[in-house]
């Protein structure tokens, strides 16, 4: 019971922020609740959301993946590429080959993680500057237009008045809500992160699972990096710099914590819808982009240190 | 009429339900060695944490050289002069010895204020000598060995000028050779007027090297002899209390035949040529003191210790348990030692951790289940008589018994055929231990193996029908049920 | 030979190896280009590290003990700034300038450190916080002051700060390599022979013990985050001096090369071991790397941009080759139960 009770709290209390923040910049700003701009708003945070996502279950089993940002500009760079090359193979297979790869980087992260037992977030930050460079790389640290109709449905298509990217962020929020909070497979990452010698001896086979986690990370900034060049129409090895902070930064706002073992999808929703209505509301009200940066900083500071306080104070008591 | 050096007087400690020390008085005399004996569960390292300063008095006093001291923080512990050498050995491994020993009070150059390291040396090769070792200050620690990474903590106390030297199982881990050693370490302490309490299981060291014996029981104070001129089976005798036949009958099984078999099970160095076997609806009991090598062959069965050699037949037919998963696969269930931290996860509500085993059975599919998973919850609940206010509630706000029984519920939901079971009831209140005597009983009516490991001698000798008393890595000698009593058994064990 | 390369790779001592490994790169490097072996060039690489050693060397101190800090990027951006806004908008002398950008440096650690000793949140997150939040200040400061934009120093003073050589006529010795020997050499003295360096070794290898002698853990650990942030922010002058420029994004990519080279150089993440000696040799490895990859880019047809994938893989293989010797340890070291 108490600990149903201490998720209504935690998660009312953000979701009460939240409406906070919407008030306030309703009053900032006459723009801000306009059609156009919660639009613009929610398809941003979808991109940032469909990788928050399937953080929130890497960070719950214990993990980290820093390298998200990285993947991202690769994928764009990979698909962009193929596609401007003379004879180009159809976009579907374009759009398999851009997915695969974040999956492969996905791949080797869970190897360095699970097989050679390498510390994640020294893995994770090696794979970022591997990936990165390699985007440089290919594009030759060019720009590469792309206007596609695949892409541009993708990120800016509707379906009934609804963009894309927001039934796509749905769509995966409601997909690996199932997952994490009712399918055998979410409670051993539970299990992982919150004991994993007893989540071994249980027979969870740990291994197998941290893999799959990296590989879906992987894969969902892969989806990010689409829905982000499908935006921009404009593959270039520049996107992405920065995202991974804002999407630990939103998954740990909302309640998941960094040993483990707690977190939910709710949580990281209202995080990033946190994060994105910071952002889009400061920015429309005339604050710079350089004072965004502080304020995420600070959010992120005062979010884990609240969630620090409070844990000590639970344990206390 | 000499002044005592401790004098711990009408020291009482409890936690909830439970009193760990009931009013227990000891004394410690300088240039005496005093063994401190009693069965796990007996409070002795309690009554260590208390002088330590880990834990606080609830009530009772502490002398020091016959002045009452307030010990109430590991540091003031230290200040008046105890030293406490635990079983794990809490060493910085990455340093030299020398910085161990002096660590936090290296010897300072008064001009240069540079570390005379050379002062700091030569200090250390003194204490080393007196203890008869020549360890090179300069080696990192953790190229030692486990007995020189004991000199190391020992030189320590030295040099902090313990009067007390608190040694926990201190040859737990020790080959004879280093055993030895340790004991010529022993005297030269004593030579030095250092008091030292030694706790061992292993009757015939504590013989060899003690002054006097003071032996605890239930948390109590039972009596102290002189070593010389008192004979083992008294001391043995002290240790245990309980009656025990009220409490178990024989159990006789339906199924026949030999569930498992072990054959030349071999770790390099640990254990030796261990081969038995448990028949359905047996219980075979391991029975083996601390660093007798028990352990690992529990760990062995489970799969989560790697073997050099040796065969498993279950059923006749060959199988190797790599791993757990791998074990749980061949119908092997287990109770680990350390609940809270492998048994259990302590963050999980009862339910989650009831099903942990067999997440696969909540549902046909890839979704939980929740009617089958509270269905499964509330069965056993019922079934061990869990005391827990609902299936929801995160069982590390439940008892050590209650947790104890989630544990077993939690492994029984695999249908094992073998069970594993370490150390099931330590720890953990009467009602609750025989609510687990009674399940293990059962399953040996429903035919499903047992091989029970325990340091409880009446526990162990109850409800075995067969004990193989381990010691030093080998099998030493088996009882059939009513063949040994409680002395025989931990004297057996007590031998090298 | 493999029983060789075994007993090396195994062995405690990593600065053998790394030795080794230096030098096989330079023969790597210079049978593959024509100019890579030559005085210049040479001195080209010795220019290239200074700023990278001095934060190599903040970094090492607070992995010493046991944490990790990710921002001491931002703070030596932030310092590139400041110096620029102290000489263009305050005047400073050359002196006040870069005392007052050492001394805020230093603060900028001490956030660091109380937020990971009083309040306890994991250094690790923390200083990914103040890496954004420092790097944000950075550019808030670099566009809303208009004499900012252009970062320019033009104090020669200043510049000789990062550019002077030894002796004045045949130019020998830079002053980077001074500082570099100077502030090695002391916090080689300082960690290997005094107290409290003692302390900090003490602490990294294990905390709670540490804590059982006396030592004031939190006190050891707020020092070392303050002497990282002003390392990095001297990092940032000296960087400041040799380009005569600071802009907003200066160091904006460098904690990847800085955490490689302590991972390198054999400073366990865990704490309590590492030389200073592995440290900059891993410094040099890396310089070596980057500059034997553009003398390669330009004899070859490879993209300038190969170097930073090799960044990232050389980080990968340190740390998997750390990994791998440790999981082989830890299985030597079973006992009986």
């Amino acid at each position: 019971m108490k600990s149903i009770g201490n998720k209504i709290t935690t998660n009312m209390s953000l979701f009460a922020f939240l409406g906070f923040l919407i008030i306030l910049f309703s009053f900032t700003s006459e723009h801000f609740l306009g059609t156009y701009n919660i639009t613009s708003l929610l398809t941003n945070i979808s991109y940032s959301g469909i990788a928050a996502i399937v953080l929130t279950l890497v960070m719950i089993s214990r993990g980290l993946d820093i390298s998200i940002g990285g993947v991202i500009g690769l994928t764009t760079v990979v698909v962009a590429t193929l596609y401007s090359q003379p004879d180009p193979f159809p976009v579907w297979l374009i759009l398999i080959i851009g997915l695969s790869t974040g999956t492969l980087v996905g791949l080797l992260n869970g190897w360095c993680v699970t097989v050679l037992d390498m510390d994640p977030i020294i893995t994770t930050l090696g794979t970022m500057a591997i990936t990165r460079g390699l985007a440089y790389v290919i594009s030759d640290a060019q720009s590469i237009l792309m206007f596609e109709d695949t892409t541009d449905f993708i990120s800016n298509g509707t379906i009934f008045y609804i963009p894309m990217p927001i039934i796509l962020f749905l769509l995966t929020a409601l997909i690996f809500s199932i997952i994490l909070h009712k399918s055998k497979f979410g409670r051993a990452v539970y299990a992982i992160g919150a004991n994993e010698a007893s989540a071994k001896l249980s027979g969870i086979s740990v291994k197998p699972v941290k893999m799959i986690l990296y590989v879906l990370s992987g894969l969902a900034a892969s989806v990010s990096g689409i829905i982000l060049l499908g935006q921009t129409s404009v593959g270039m090895p520049q996107h992405g710099i920065g995202t991974e902070l804002e999407v630990i930064t939103a998954v740990l706002l909302g309640g998941t914590a960094l040993s483990g073992g707690k977190g939910t999808i709710y949580g990281t929703i209202a995080g990033v819808l946190i994060l994105g209505v910071l952002f889009n509301g400061l920015t429309i009200s005339g604050v710079r982009y350089v004072h965004l940066q502080i304020f995420q900083g600070i959010l992120l500071l005062v979010a884990v240190a609240t969630y620090e306080i409070k844990t000590r104070n639970e344990v206390a008591s | 009429m000499t002044s005592t050096l401790l004098k711990m007087s009408h020291i009482s400690k409890s936690y909830p339900g439970v009193n760990a020390v009931d009013d227990v008085s000891i004394d410690l005399y300088a240039g005496e060695v005093l063994g401190l004996m009693g069965e796990n569960g007996a409070g002795k390292s309690t009554l260590i944490k208390l002088l330590a300063g880990a834990e606080k008095i609830d009530s009772g006093e502490i002398y020091i050289d016959e002045k009452k001291v307030d010990i109430n923080s590991p540091k003031t512990s230290q200040e008046n002069g105890v030293s406490v050498i635990h079983q794990e050995l809490i060493t910085m491994d990455t340093l030299s010895v020398a910085e161990n020993i002096f660590v936090g009070q290296l010897p300072v150059n008064k001009v240069t204020k540079l570390i005379d390291w050379k002062t700091a040396q030569k200090k250390s090769t003194e204490a080393l000598a007196l203890l008869n070792s020549e360890i090179n200050p300069k080696s990192i620690v953790a190229s030692l060995s486990i007995y020189e990474k004991q000199i190391v903590e020992v030189a320590k106390a030295i040099h902090k000028n313990a009067k007390i030297v608190v040694m926990d199982e201190p040859t737990a881990a020790l080959s004879e050779k280093d055993s030895k050693a340790l004991f010529a370490v022993i005297k030269s302490l004593k030579k030095q007027g250092v008091g030292i309490i030694y706790i061992s299981h292993r009757i015939e060291e504590v013989f060899n090297i003690s002054d006097r014996i003071t032996v605890m029981r239930d948390g109590e104070f039972i009596g102290t002899k002189l070593t010389k001129g008192t004979e083992q089976k008294e001391i043995i005798s002290m240790m245990i209390g309980r009656e025990l036949n009220q409490f178990f009958p024989e159990i006789k099984s339906e199924k026949k035949g030999v569930m498992m078999k072990v054959s030349d099970l071999n770790i390099n160095g640990i254990i030796e040529n261990i081969s038995f076997e448990v028949k359905k609806g047996e219980i075979l009991g391991l029975f083996g003191l601390v660093g007798s090598g028990c352990l690992n062959i529990a760990r062995a069965l489970i799969g989560v210790e790697d073997i050099d050699q040796g065969e498993f037949h279950i059923n006749d037919k060959k199988t190797s348990i790599k791993n757990p998963k791998n074990a749980l696969k061949n119908n092997i269930g287990f109770i680990p030692i350390d609940r809270k931290n492998e048994g259990l996860t302590l963050d999980f509500s009862v339910k989650q951790n009831l099903t942990l085993q067999g997440i696969d059975k909540l549902g046909s599919g890839f979704i939980i289940s929740e009617s089958i998973e509270n269905s499964i919850a509330e069965k056993w609940v019922k079934k061990l008589d869990i005391k827990t206010p609902n299936i929801e509630v995160k069982v590390k706000n439940l008892s050590g018994g209650n947790q104890q029984k989630i544990v077993l519920g939690k492994t029984l939901e695999t249908n094992p055929e073998i069970l594993v079971v370490v150390e099931p009831t330590r720890g953990i209140d009467v009602g609750a231990k025989m609510d687990i005597y009674k399940m293990l009983e059962n399953l040996c009516k429903e035919g499903v193996a047992i091989v029970l490991v325990s340091t409880d001698v009446p526990e162990i000798l109850s409800i075995s029908n067969r004990v193989l008393v381990i010691s030093n890595g080998k099998i030493r000698k088996e009882f059939k049920k009513g063949e040994a009593n409680q002395q025989e058994l931990l004297y057996e064990a007590s031998l090298n | 030979m493999i029983l060789w390369i075994k007993k090396i790779i195994y062995s405690d001592d990593i600065v053998g190896a790394l030795g080794i490994f230096l030098v096989l790169l330079v023969v790597f490097f210079s049978f593959m280009t024509p100019h890579f072996f030559s005085l210049i060039n040479f001195y080209s690489i010795i220019g290239n590290i200074p700023a990278m050693a001095i934060l190599c060397l903040g970094l090492t101190y607070v992995v010493l003990v046991g944490d990790l800090d990710l921002s001491l990027g931002s703070i030596l951006g932030f310092t590139a700034i400041l110096a620029v806004f102290f000489f263009k908008v305050m005047h400073f002398p050359m002196w006040l300038n870069l005392v007052s950008c050492v001394i805020i440096g230093g603060f900028f650690g001490a956030f660091n450190g109380a937020i990971v000793t009083k309040i306890g949140i994991n250094s690790i997150i923390t200083t990914l916080g103040t890496m954004a939040l420092i790097r944000g200040l950075t550019y808030w400061i670099a566009m809303d002051v208009d004499a900012m934009e252009v970062g320019r120093i033009t104090d020669p003073a200043f510049l000789n700060f990062g550019r002077y050589y030894f002796p004045e006529k045949s130019r020998l010795i830079p002053i980077t390599l001074v500082y570099i020997v100077i502030l090695y050499g002391a916090s080689a003295l300082f960690l290997n022979h005094t107290s409290f360096g003692r302390q900090i070794y003490a602490v990294g290898s294990n905390e709670a013990t540490a804590r059982l002698a006396g030592i004031n853990v939190k006190r050891v650990k707020f020092v070392c985050f303050i002497i990282a942030g002003m390392l990095s922010a001297f990092g940032g002058l000296v960087l400041v001096a040799q380009l005569g420029l600071g802009e907003a994004y200066t160091g904006q990519n460098m904690i990847l090369e800085v955490v490689t080279a302590v991972v390198l150089g054999g400073v366990l993440l865990t704490g309590g071991k590492g030389r200073l000696t592995g440290v900059i040799i891993a410094v040099l490895i890396l310089g070596v790397i980057r500059n034997g990859m553009v003398h390669l880019e330009q004899v070859s047809d490879i993209s300038v941009y190969w170097r930073d994938v090799a960044k990232g893989v050389v980080l990968l293989l340190a740390i998997g080759l750390y990994s791998f010797r440790k999981s082989f340890n830890a299985k030597r070291l079973r006992t009986r139960q």
